[in-house]
């Protein structure tokens, strides 16, 4: 699993890429929760060029999504349709927060929810 | 025509992780669709470690086997067969769902994601210690 992180005062985004199992989350989970798990600022996990999700990666997006969420910031996951996105929702991730099929979608739901609260 | 994979690995994760190599470097060279190659290797992952972890149950696992086959023809089928104690997954309970975020469980979703993508998931004991976990999957159809 590799990372790449573009971030703004408003919004990071965390874009992952390769599989998300057990060997390819061991290598990469310290840095995944670190681009984010301090700031509280809204943010995407973008999951285009993830190649496999499992349990295991399923477990750090979830810790993940819980820790930006504890700290009153919104997340959205972005996943195209195809075996990822399939995992999510058979995980009914999509019924704890947004998934799109890509980031202008994903970002506009975080403020679909914004426009909702207010 | 039929093509089989065959491997049998100790109980520990860096047999797994030597097995999924050969794994992915198999499937690249088969015909399966993006959707059914990430079932297999999602369903490999999650009974092999299952089995690691939870079979063993903190014991040292240096005497056990766990031996691992797919074929693939016209069914996607995966058949492991261990001799860790007798332990049927298919009985474990789907995760209860969260209402939100805050109380969602971060794991315990493996067999359930199995169990989604399986046409047939089915354990029976293996002799007086053992199983035998057979898995067929309907990734091939479109969701």
């Amino acid at each position: 699993m590799e990372l790449t992180i573009e971030s703004s005062p408003e919004l990071i985004c965390v874009a992952l890429s390769g599989r998300m199992d057990s060997a390819g989350v061991d290598k990469a989970e310290a840095r995944f929760f670190a681009s984010f798990a301090s700031r509280g600022v809204d943010t995407l996990f973008d999951l285009t060029h993830v190649t496999l999700l499992t349990s295991i990666g399923l477990r750090v997006l979830i810790s993940g999504a819980k820790t930006v969420h504890a700290r009153g910031a919104r997340v959205a996951v972005v996943a195209p349709p195809g075996p990822i996105r399939d995992v999510l929702e058979d995980a009914a991730l999509h019924e704890l927060m947004a998934i799109a099929d890509d980031r202008t979608a994903a970002a506009a739901k975080l403020c679909d929810a914004d426009r909702r609260k207010s | 025509m039929e093509a089989l994979f065959r491997r049998t690995i100790a109980v520990d994760h860096a047999s797994l992780q030597r097995l999924q190599v050969e794994l992915v470097a198999f499937l690249a060279e088969s015909r399966l669709s993006e959707r059914a190659r990430h079932g297999v290797e999602l369903a490999c992952e999650e009974l092999l470690l299952n089995a690691i972890e939870h079979g063993l149950a903190g014991r040292p696992g240096d005497a056990h086997r766990i031996e691992f086959e797919l074929s693939l023809g016209e069914r996607i089928q995966i058949r492991i067969c261990d001799d860790l104690p007798a332990f049927d997954p298919t009985l474990q309970p789907p995760p209860a769902r969260a209402e939100s975020l805050a109380t969602a469980r971060p794991g315990g979703h493996g067999i359930e994601l199995v169990r989604r993508i399986a046409r047939r998931f089915a354990w029976r004991p293996a002799g007086s210690s053992g199983n035998v976990i057979e898995v067929e999957l309907r990734a091939e159809e479109s969701r």
